[in-house]
């Protein structure tokens, strides 16, 4: 068991390993300079020459990516701003609780609205309910989630001025962000979360349950859901590091000046200290998610925990 | 067969099961009446498809929801079928207890073999600690190696005779009055089979209960009923005491099979041995419904079917023909 887990995490560590190095010779492969960046072109060679050593780009690459490597290993340290130049850490610091609180209300509501409608359907399975569910969100999968910020932004905010199109002050201006990212994502899981549990209804060992005596809702509550929910949380967890992603445009699309908003820009502005920052943030979220759910699956799922254990000796 | 009165503790009434199917309803059992006394091992035997776990799966009201059901079921003087779904829920387990076919997909991946059973106990008021202790207790009634261990286990951790046990266990631990169990052996090899079978012998014995062991083997049927109910098509063909059913079967399809049994070895005591296979009915036929597979039809067997006609007190059996001589 141990060992797997330790197999996870090493594999892990060495894609984040991976990534790091394509982020980082990403800012060096880019044609052009990273000080024509930094200075306006009528800047002379000898102060450009300055700024090379001041930033450490004359040394060679690979001194350069341990130093930017270990920098944020030891100290979380990101560096320095090609553009901007402020602390990357600084930026962040800012950002990330911003996407952080609209994430985590994502998928909070994503969780209280989908998991209970899916379970409706489940039991009412073909009643005219599930119909109109299962068919409402079958058409939200097709909806792309941009197009849904503007047609929520046109509605609610343009037409009907009931909500804000933008900000991130008060609550009423978090409605349409999170609404978009919770209507794009429910459908999925409403659908995994009807599915599992009419597979989970299915199955002999909930009829054993009956057979012994066991009432209604314990049946329910104690076989049904028990094993539905197995993927239906390794599932949703998996789907954090989407989630995360699919916040990047919502971002955009309000305003909102998350991490998101703020790794757009910088790639517009060729930032890239930035740019490297936010996409290693997000393949170690990827990476630390799926491992969470490979833990979680183990832990509600015997079958899977004996597996582990074997496949890892 | 014993002398003294019997009580009666289950009785079918015309029990019918029709299934949907594409063009209509398949008609999985057909106004079969039986009756199952206290303290007896009844044996409803027949080839596969023949609608046995059916009928236990309406004595239980555990079929899958979508299917008629006509007739009644009558269980120490309730009619199964008119109780509510709460009553029935009272009856499951500590009044009727089931064993399944099969025992792997039968037990909950996700528990371990005691707190399944456990579970069952808890239902009569018996604290989670104390039923923990039945549970293992129960799993050494039933021989179960190393209880105590494998009580810890998980199902996927067991093999298929002591998931087996386990699954009896569970069945056994609420002392139900009649035991229904389908198929009980038949995924398990011969040694582990006699002694499940002896698991509920000595339930009948020690404390009364009946069981209704369903079975497509004769073989295990030889050693264990006292009486015996062959089906064909949903239909019961013939009933009676054991030793009537075996040393004298009336019906041609009942003969037809104490003929293709060397009653020795297991695999042979299987009823795969006739030619032919038991034809679906989806919809109720006018005439018997054994008569394509039957050496002796007549042209009466196409157009009527048969009465029940009388061999001795309770041996019966459903057909045109006068029994002659023995098979
Ligand atoms: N849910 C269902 N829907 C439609 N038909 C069904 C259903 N369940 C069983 N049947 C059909 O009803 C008939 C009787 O099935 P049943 O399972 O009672 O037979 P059985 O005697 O227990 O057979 P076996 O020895 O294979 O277990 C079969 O023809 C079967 O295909
Ligand atoms: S009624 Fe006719 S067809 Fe049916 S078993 Fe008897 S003889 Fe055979
Ligand atoms: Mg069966």
């Amino acid at each position: 068991m141990r060992t797997y887990y330790l197999k996870r995490l090493s594999m892990g560590a060495l894609l984040i390993f991976s990534v790091s190095i394509l982020v980082f010779s990403m800012m060096h492969m880019m044609p052009g300079d990273p000080i024509d960046l930094m200075v306006d072109r009528r800047v002379s060679q000898d102060r450009r020459d300055a700024l090379r050593k001041e930033y450490g780009l004359d040394r060679p690459l690979i001194t350069q990516y341990v130093d930017w490597a270990g920098k944020i290993l030891l100290h979380g340290d990101f560096g320095i701003a090609i553009r901007t130049k402020q602390p990357v850490n600084d930026q962040l610091s800012r950002r990330i609780p911003i996407s952080l609180k609209l994430c985590g209300l994502m998928f909070l509501f994503e969780l209280i609205i989908a998991v209970p409608l899916g379970l409706i359907c489940a039991y009412k399975k073909d009643s005219w309910i599930d119909r109109i569910i299962t068919n409402i969100s079958l058409v939200m999968t097709a909806v792309p989630n941009f197009w849904l910020c503007v047609i929520l932004i046109i509605i609610f905010s343009v037409k009907l001025k009931w909500l804000p199109i933008s900000g991130y002050e008060q609550a009423r201006n978090w409605v349409l962000p999170v609404a978009s990212g919770v209507l794009g994502g429910v459908s999925g899981t409403i659908r995994l979360t009807r599915s599992e549990t009419i597979d989970a209804m299915r199955q002999k060992y909930v009829v054993t349950a009956y057979a012994k005596g066991l009432p209604h809702r314990a049946v329910v509550v104690g076989h049904v859901l028990r094993n539905a929910l197995i993927l239906i949380t390794v599932l949703m967890c998996m789907s954090i590091p989407w989630l995360i992603s699919g916040a990047v445009i919502t971002e955009r699309m309000f305003g909102i000046p998350g991490m998101g908003h703020l790794l757009i820009n910088s790639i517009v502005m060729q930032d890239y200290s930035v740019v490297q920052a936010c996409v290693l943030i997000i393949t170690t979220l990827t990476v630390a998610f799926n491992i969470l759910g490979d833990i979680l699956i183990g832990l509600l799922d015997p079958r899977i925990r004996i597996a582990q254990t074997e496949g890892a000796q | 067969m014993e002398s003294t009165a019997r009580e009666e503790l289950l009785r079918l009434d015309k029990l019918s099961v029709d299934y949907p199917v594409r063009g209509g309803w398949l008609s999985a059992v057909s106004e079969l009446s039986l009756t199952l006394f206290k303290g007896e091992i009844y044996a409803l035997v027949g080839e596969s498809g023949c609608g046995k776990s059916t009928v236990a799966y309406a004595v239980t009201r555990l079929l899958p929801g979508s299917e008629r059901v006509d007739g009644g079921i009558y269980f120490e003087g309730d009619d199964l079928t008119k109780l509510s779904a709460s009553k029935m829920e009272k009856v499951r387990g500590r009044r009727i207890g089931m064993i399944f076919q099969n025992p792997l997909d039968s037990l909950n991946p996700v528990y371990t073999a005691g707190r399944q059973i456990s579970e069952a106990i808890a239902l009569d008021g018996v604290s989670r600690l104390d039923a923990r202790d039945r549970a293992v207790r129960l799993l050494r009634d039933v021989r179960m190696p190393d209880a105590e261990k494998r009580s810890r286990s998980f199902p996927h951790e067991l093999s298929g005779g002591m998931r087996q046990r386990v699954m009896i266990a569970m069945m056994l631990s609420r002392e139900p009055d009649l035991l229904i169990a389908d198929e009980p052996t038949t995924a398990l090899d011969v040694s582990i089979e006699a002694q499940i079978l002896s698991i509920l012998l000595d339930q009948k014995e020690s404390r009364g209960a009946s069981v209704l062991l369903i079975t497509h083997n004769f073989g295990v049927v030889a050693e264990t009923a006292d009486r015996i109910g062959v089906m064909y098509a949903g239909e019961l063909v013939e009933e009676g005491g054991a030793e009537d059913v075996f040393d004298r079967p009336a019906h041609p399809y009942t003969r037809l099979l104490m003929r293709a049994l060397p009653r020795s070895s297991k695999k042979a005591g299987r009823l795969e041995t006739i030619e032919g296979a038991v034809p679906r009915f989806t919809d109720r036929p006018r005439g018997c419904r054994f008569r394509n597979r039957c050496p002796g039809a007549m042209d009466v067997c196409a157009v009527l079917a048969p009465e029940y006609k009388t061999v001795n007190d309770g041996h019966r059996y459903r057909c045109h023909l006068e029994r002659t001589g023995e098979a």
